[in-house]
């Protein structure tokens, strides 16, 4: 009887720990990933980072596409929500915000084609808070995340074009 | 306590945390498994895809995987990830070895091949160049191309294997097309097949 009692445990607690393992791996990489990014930038979230184009000695996380170049961002909603805008590179350059909730969903991407201007404006607000917005809102699923803004080099000398868009980002704490 | 009683218990915990640690080990096999058990997968040819990657709507196997394999992915309206480890016949991509990958163009804005090693890290390359996309290949008279995966140099379209110990191509398609998104089992993906030595060379 005891046996089969360990064995109906067992086999729940196999089932129980399976699920909680796939459940706690994107939240757990995420963490780090999020714990990575604010110690290259002093701890601070809700501003963006530009990164070098990636090689071999640069690249950030796994898997990075090398004709992309990348601005990151950690955000926390708990002050209220974000206001990310900027202005993209000229047509011709692919160009899009993406972001991501803390389990790694990409729950919002936007991209230069659906932009009908060179600009963007948009408010990142925690899914389920209420309020006016000036710009598009894109509701996230959790309090924290990361917005990635990827643009394209095509060739080295594409570079200060990029860097000219990068520094327009801005990204504001709008409070609640 | 009864000899019998503490002897139940043993067992009774001893079952439960096999089950426990079991479940946590047969979590780990199925991260690193590339055998098609997942029914977000697809694999066509050498090439594997996850059609739900980003999603929401992705299952917890998905989703577990993309995090250690390509976090950061975008979602398939944006980009379209297609993987491969091994060739057309189901050999390993051995670094040792060289490799040719043959095709043509893609439905959609522009598209990329990319290598990295076994820890999904780019691979040190002499040339500077860690991709062939759809900007900067060089093809073949016919229009189509032939990208070259060798640890020497091997000409335009060449992408170096470096001191990797294993392989892995991405293919991305970036914004495709509806019929693509439509259908992402349609797409026509390229040969990968086996160059004999001495022959790399375009």
């Amino acid at each position: 009887m005891i046996t089969l009692a360990g064995l109906i445990a067992g086999a729940l607690l196999f089932f129980v720990s399976y699920r909680l393992t796939l459940h706690r791996v994107p939240i757990r990489i995420m963490d780090i990933a999020e714990k990575r990014m604010l110690s290259s930038r002093t701890g601070e979230a809700n501003s963006f980072r530009h990164g070098q184009p990636p090689n071999h000695k640069t690249q950030q996380i796994v898997m990075p596409s090398p004709d992309l170049i990348y601005s990151s961002c950690v955000y926390d909603l708990s002050a209220g929500d974000l206001a990310i805008s900027g202005t993209l590179p000229p047509e011709g350059y692919y160009w899009s915000l993406s972001l991501y909730a803390h389990n790694t969903d990409n729950f919002f991407v936007l991209n230069d084609r659906e932009l009908p201007s060179r600009s963007f404006s948009v408010v990142v607000r925690r899914k389920g808070r209420s309020g006016a917005a000036s710009a598009a809102v894109a509701e996230s699923p959790t309090q924290t995340g990361i917005a990635l803004i990827r643009m394209i080099q095509r060739k080295p000398e594409d570079l200060p074009i990029i860097r000219a868009s990068q520094q327009s980002i801005r990204c504001d704490i709008v409070k609640a | 306590m009864d000899w019998d009683v503490t002897l139940a218990l043993l067992i009774f915990v001893a079952l439960a945390a096999a089950g426990a640690v079991g479940g946590v080990l047969f979590a780990r096999h199925r991260l690193r498994s590339t055998s098609g058990d997942n029914p977000d997968e697809l694999k066509i040819g050498a090439w594997r895809i996850n059609t739900l990657a980003g999603s929401s709507a992705a299952n917890s196997l998905t989703r577990a995987r993309i995090a250690i394999q390509a976090l950061l992915a975008m979602h398939r309206q944006e980009t379209i990830y297609f993987f491969a480890s091994q060739d057309d016949r189901g050999q390993p991509l051995d670094p040792a070895q060289d490799w040719e990958i043959t095709g043509r163009g893609f439905e959609c804005r522009w598209w990329s091949f990319t290598l990295y090693d076994q820890d999904f890290r780019l691979i040190a390359s002499p040339s500077q160049r860690y991709s062939v996309h759809s900007d900067n290949v060089v093809p073949e008279p016919d229009g189509s191309y032939r990208i070259v995966l060798s640890r020497r140099e091997a000409g335009a379209n060449w992408l170096a294997c470096g001191e990797a110990k294993k392989l892995i191509v991405t293919l991305r398609l970036y914004n495709p097309t509806q019929a693509v998104l439509d259908d992402v089992a349609s797409v026509k993906l390229p040969s990968i097949r086996r160059v004999e030595a001495g022959r790399v060379a375009a």
